[in-house]
C-alpha cells in the first residue's frame, strides 16, 4: 500500500482511538492527557504488538514509523511553543522568596538522589558509549521534571488558581519548568560532547541565543504586539511570520547543539503577554496540534515503550526503585522546603503532590534521552511507567490532603478582591447568615426570573440573608489555552460581569445587595452544585428548568441529577409569566397540599414569602382523596402564624380524585403555584417520574416545584424563634 | 528584588553550590570506577552456521539485538529490514557472554520452538555463539538440537531504535 495512505490510516487510528482512551480517563477524573499517552502505549508493542502481532504489523509497519517521527517533531517543536507562550509572568505573583527555595529543593533532592541512584543503575541498564556523567545529568533531568501543563490544569480544574496553595504552586512549576528545561538543554550538550569540557562551548552559546532572544528577540517581537494592537487583528502573514520564527528559532537551537524544541520554547516564552495576541496566536495554532500532531507523539512514543521489556520481578523491583526515588525526592523536597517556609503541613504536602506531576514533559525528555541513545529502552519504559504514575496519582492525593472543602475557605489574600472568582466567605462570616440560598444560573441572560423569584423567597426583614447565584464553567479540555489559569479567571471575570449585569436589572434595586455570585470551574455540575450546597449550608437549591435533549421530561436530565443529587432543600422553577421581573409582584400564590414532606416544604416556602411581602395572600388547597390532614408539623407551624400573615391564608380542603387537573383549574387564578415534588419522588428514577412533567404542562400559572431534603426545615426559623422567645 | 535579601541569596548558592559539588563527586566516582557492559545493540547476520533445522538454514538469518545495559532482548529474523514488533528471546550480557533464550517466530519455522543463544562478543564486535533449538518440536527430522555459528554486526543500535 501507498506509504502516504499508511501513514495517514495510522493517524486516523492514533487520533481515534486518544479521544476514546482521554474520554474514559476523563470520565475518571484523570487529565486527558494520561488517556492519551495511555493510548499511544497500548497502540505499541506494549498491548496492539503483544495480542495481535500480526495486526500490529500490519497498521504499523516499519517504513511509517519515519513519517509519524517527522510529524511527532512538528507537533513537538509548535506544542513546545504553545507552552512557553503560556509561560506567563502574572504566575510568578505568588510568594516569589517562598516559590524559589521550594523550587529549587524540589528540582536539587530528586536530581541528587537522581545521581545516587545512577551510580546502582548506570551498571545494570546502560553501555559504555554513554558517558556517566551523561547518563548521570539525564536521570537527573528526568527526575527533577515538574509538568507545568499539566499542573495548571489541575489547579484550574480544582478551583485552586486563587488560593495560596494555587498560586503558589503555579509559581513553583513555571520555575522549575525553566530550570528544568536548562537542565535538560544541560545533558543533551553533554550526551552529545559527551563530556562536560566538551559541552562548554554548546553551553555559551546557548546563553548568547538566549540572551539574544530575550534583549533583541524580545524587542522584535513587541514591535509586532504593538502592530497587533494597532490592526486589533492577527492576519495570516503575520500568522507566517510567527511560525517562520518558530522553525528558525528550533533551527538554531538545534544547530547550537541542544534541541529544536528548546528554540520553540523560547520563541514562545519571549514573546509579550498581550492578552489578546497570545490568545489569538494560541487559538490558531493549538487545535491542529492538539488533535492533529500531538497524539502522533503520543502514538510514537508508545511504540517505542514495551512494558514487555520488564519480564522479570528483578525488573519490576529496579522500577518500583525508580518510582520511588522520582516520588520520594519530589514529594519530601517540596515538602520538607515548604514546610520551612512556614507553610502549614496540609498546603505542604498538597504543594509536594502537586510538584510529583511529571505527565507529557517528562515523556518529552524521555524520547529526546531515547533518541539520543542516552537512555536505554528498558530504562525508557521504566522512565514512563514513572511519570504515568506521578500524574495518575496527583488528583487523588491532592483530594486525600487538601479535599475541596477546604478550598472555598482560604483564598489568596493577596489576590484582589475583584478579581476572585469565590466570595468572601470565610468562616467566621459564615455565622451571621441565617438564611442561604444557591441559584444555580447557565446563562445569566435567561435567568432573570429565577433571581427574582430567588430575591421575592430570601428576602426578610427579621433574618439575614443571602443569595448565591452560582455558575460553573466547564473547560472543554485539558491543553487548550482557554484552560489556563490566567484565561480560566479572565472568563470568571467575564461571567461574573454577566451576571452583576442581569443582578443590577432586578427590582427593588435595596434588595440587590443580596446578591453574592460565585462563579468557579467545574465539569460535573449537578456533583460540583451539591458540593458547593453542602459547604455553603444552603437552606434551598434554586433551580431553572429546561428540557432534556433526549427525553421528554422536564425534570430528567441535569436537572433531574441535579434534584437526585443536591443534599439541601431544592426547588425547580417554571417561569410561565412574560415578564421576569414580575416575580417580585407574585401576589396571590397558591399550594395544593397533600399530607407528604416535599408539600409540607411547599407551604414553607409559601408562608416564608408570605411574609416578606404584605400584600401577597395564599390559597392553601387540602386536596382531600381520603382523611388527610395537615402533617403535625405544618399543624403546629400553622398554629404559630401571627394574625397579620394568617389573615391572608386561606385554606380549604376540596375532594379530588384528578390532582392534576385541580391544580391546572386553580392555577388559572393565581400568580405562582408552588407545589411538592409528589410522595412518589425518590421511588423511581428521576427521568421515569412523570408526576412532576405531568405537573408542569397543566399549570398554567408559574410553577415552583419542592423537593424536601432536611428533616428539620429552616426557611421559618425567624418566626418559630421569636415565638419560642415569646 | 525585596524578597531577596544578602542571606538568602546567600543560602541559595550555598545550596545550588552543594548540589553541584556533591554532583562533581557523583559524577567523579562514577567515571573513575563503573564501568556499563559494552554496547552490542545491532543485527547480527549468521555465517558458518552447521547443523541448523531445514527453515533455519536461509541466507539472511540474522539476530536482532536490543541492548539495555545488561538486559538483552532479540529476534531470530530473516528479514532484519523490517524489525519484529516483539521480541521474542530474552537474555543478558554479562562479560562479554550473551545468553538469549525464547522462541523462534512462526514467521521462520512452521511451528514455534524454545531456542537458546549463547556466545561471546569480542571487542571487534564478532559473535561467536552457539544456537541450541527443540527439533521435536519443529517437525523436522534433524537430529542435532545444537550448531555453532559465526555472526557479524550488519547494523548498529542507532538503527534499531526509530523502529520500536
Amino acid at each position: 500500500m501507498n506509504t502516504v495512505v499508511l501513514v495517514l490510516i495510522e493517524i486516523l487510528i492514533v487520533i481515534g482511538v486518544s479521544r476514546a482512551v482521554g474520554w474514559l480517563f476523563r470520565s475518571i477524573g484523570q487529565p486527558l492527557v494520561i488517556g492519551e499517552i495511555v493510548a499511544g502505549i497500548a497502540l505499541g508493542p506494549s498491548l496492539l504488538g503483544w495480542l495481535a502481532p500480526g495486526l500490529s504489523g500490519l497498521l504499523f509497519p516499519s517504513v511509517t514509523i519515519p513519517f509519524l517521527n517527522v510529524l511527532s517533531q512538528i507537533g513537538l517543536v509548535f506544542f513546545m511553543f504553545l507552552i512557553g507562550l503560556e509561560l506567563d509572568p502574572k504566575y510568578l505573583r505568588g510568594n516569589l522568596k517562598t516559590a524559589i527555595v521550594t523550587s529549587g529543593v524540589s528540582i536539587l533532592v530528586p536530581f541528587s538522589l537522581a545521581g545516587i541512584l545512577a551510580l546502582f543503575i548506570y551498571p545494570i541498564v546502560s553501555n559504555a558509549s554513554v558517558s556517566f556523567t551523561a547518563f548521570a545529568l539525564f536521570l537527573g533531568a528526568a527526575m527533577s521534571i515538574t509538568a507545568f501543563p499539566v499542573l495548571a490544569r489541575i489547579i484550574t480544574e480544582n478551583n485552586l488558581q486563587n488560593t495560596r496553595l494555587g498560586t503558589l504552586a503555579l509559581t513553583c512549576a513555571a520555575v522549575d519548568d525553566v530550570t528544568a528545561w536548562c537542565l535538560l538543554a544541560l545533558a543533551i550538550a553533554v550526551t552529545r560532547t559527551n563530556s562536560m569540557a566538551g559541552a562548554l562551548p554548546t553551553i555559551i552559546e546557548s546563553i548568547v541565543y538566549i540572551g539574544g532572544m530575550l534583549t533583541i528577540g524580545r524587542w522584535l517581537l513587541k514591535m509586532l504586539s504593538i502592530y497587533y494592537d494597532r490592526t486589533g487583528k492577527l492576519s495570516q502573514l503575520l500568522l507566517a511570520g510567527i511560525y517562520m520564527a518558530v522553525v528558525l528559532s528550533a533551527l538554531i537551537t538545534e544547530a547550537i547543539g541542544i534541541h529544536l524544541i528548546f528554540g520553540a520554547f523560547l520563541l514562545g516564552a519571549a514573546m509579550p503577554k498581550n492578552p489578546g495576541l497570545v490568545r489569538e496566536i494560541a487559538e490558531k495554532t493549538e487545535d491542529f496540534v492538539l488533535i492533529f500532531l500531538l497524539p502522533v507523539f503520543f502514538a510514537y512514543s508508545g511504540l517505542k515503550t514495551q512494558i514487555g521489556l520488564l519480564n522479570s520481578p528483578e525488573l519490576w523491583l529496579l522500577c518500583l526503585a525508580v518510582l520511588g526515588v522520582a516520588i520520594v525526592g519530589k514529594y519530601f523536597g517540596t515538602y520538607f522546603a515548604a514546610r520551612s517556609c512556614k507553610l502549614g503541613d496540609r498546603e505542604a504536602a498538597a504543594l509536594g503532590w502537586l510538584m510529583n506531576t511529571r505527565g507529557l514533559t517528562e515523556l518529552i525528555v524521555l524520547n529526546i534521552g531515547l533518541e539520543l541513545g542516552v537512555i536505554s529502552p528498558l530504562l525508557f519504559t521504566m522512565l514512563v511507567v514513572m511519570a504515568l504514575v506521578t500524574t495518575f496519582m496527583t488528583s487523588p492525593l491532592l483530594e486525600w490532603t487538601y479535599p475541596k472543602k477546604s478550598i472555598r475557605l482560604q483564598t489568596d489574600t493577596t489576590v484582589p478582591a475583584a478579581t476572585s472568582p469565590l466570595p468572601a466567605v470565610t468562616a467566621s462570616d459564615l455565622a451571621p447568615i441565617d438564611y442561604r440560598i444557591l441559584v444555580p444560573v447557565a446563562n445569566p441572560k435567561t435567568q432573570t426570573g429565577l433571581l427574582q423569584l430567588a430575591m421575592a423567597i430570601a428576602h426578610n426583614e427579621h433574618q439575614s440573608a443571602i443569595i448565591n447565584p452560582l455558575s460553573l464553567l466547564e473547560l472543554e479540555e485539558d491543553y487548550l489555552f482557554n484552560s489556563t489559569p490566567v484565561e480560566a479567571n479572565r472568563a470568571i471575570e467575564l461571567q461574573l460581569e454577566r451576571l452583576n449585569h442581569v443582578i443590577a436589572t432586578l427590582e427593588p434595586p435595596e434588595r440587590r445587595s443580596l446578591f453574592d455570585p460565585i462563579v468557579q470551574i467545574g465539569y460535573d455540575v449537578a456533583q460540583k452544585t451539591a458540593i458547593i450546597a453542602t459547604l455553603d449550608r444552603a437552606d434551598l437549591v434554586l433551580l431553572g428548568w429546561h428540557r432534556p435533549t433526549f427525553i421528554n421530561n422536564r425534570l430528567g436530565g441535569r436537572v433531574g441529577q441535579m434534584l437526585g443529587q443536591t443534599p439541601a432543600d431544592t426547588a425547580v422553577f417554571i417561569d410561565t409569566s412574560p415578564d421576569p421581573l414580575s416575580a417580585c409582584a407574585y401576589k396571590t400564590l397558591f399550594v395544593p397540599y397533600t399530607t407528604n414532606h416535599h408539600d409540607d416544604l411547599a407551604v414553607q416556602i409559601a408562608l416564608r414569602m408570605l411574609w416578606n411581602d404584605p400584600q401577597r395572600q395564599l390559597e392553601l388547597v387540602r386536596l382531600a382523596q381520603g382523611d388527610d390532614e395537615f402533617s403535625a408539623e405544618l399543624a403546629r407551624v400553622l398554629a404559630l402564624l401571627p394574625p397579620q400573615i394568617e389573615s391572608r391564608v386561606n385554606i380549604s380542603t376540596i375532594a379530588c380524585t384528578d390532582p392534576i387537573a385541580t391544580i391546572s383549574q386553580f392555577s388559572r387564578q393565581v400568580d405562582l403555584t408552588i407545589s411538592g415534588i409528589g410522595s412518589s419522588w425518590g421511588r423511581r428514577k428521576p427521568a421515569l417520574d412523570t408526576y412532576p412533567d405531568r405537573l408542569a404542562t397543566s399549570c398554567v400559572s408559574s410553577l415552583l416545584i419542592v423537593r424536601r431534603y432536611n428533616r428539620s426545615s429552616s426557611h421559618l426559623n425567624f418566626m418559630l424563634d421569636s415565638e419560642s422567645r415569646a | 528584588l525585596n524578597n531577596f535579601s544578602v542571606k538568602s541569596i546567600g543560602l541559595y548558592g550555598v545550596a545550588i553550590g552543594s548540589a553541584i559539588g556533591f554532583f562533581h563527586l557523583v559524577t567523579s566516582y562514577g567515571e573513575a570506577h563503573l564501568q556499563a557492559p559494552h554496547a552490542i545493540a545491532g543485527v547480527y547476520a549468521i555465517a558458518d552456521a552447521a547443523n541448523l533445522p531445514d527453515c533455519l538454514r536461509q541466507p539472511q538469518l540474522a539476530i536482532e539485538i536490543q541492548q539495555s545495559g545488561m538486559y538483552l532482548t532479540g529476534n531470530l529474523t530473516t528479514d532484519s529490514s523490517n524489525p519484529a514488533r516483539r521480541p521474542t528471546l530474552s537474555g543478558s550480557f554479562r562479560d562479554r557472554q550473551l545468553q538469549l533464550d525464547g522462541l523462534v517466530s512462526t514467521n521462520i519455522c512452521p511451528r514455534a520452538a524454545s531456542v537458546r543463544i549463547t556466545g561471546t562478543i569480542a571487542l571487534d564486535r564478532h559473535l561467536q555463539g552457539r544456537l541450541s533449538i527443540a527439533p521435536e518440536q519443529l517437525g523436522t527430522s534433524t537430529p542435532s538440537t545444537s550448531s555453532t555459528f559465526t555472526a557479524t554486526p550488519a547494523s548498529t543500535a542507532k538503527a534499531l531504535i526509530p523502529a520500536h
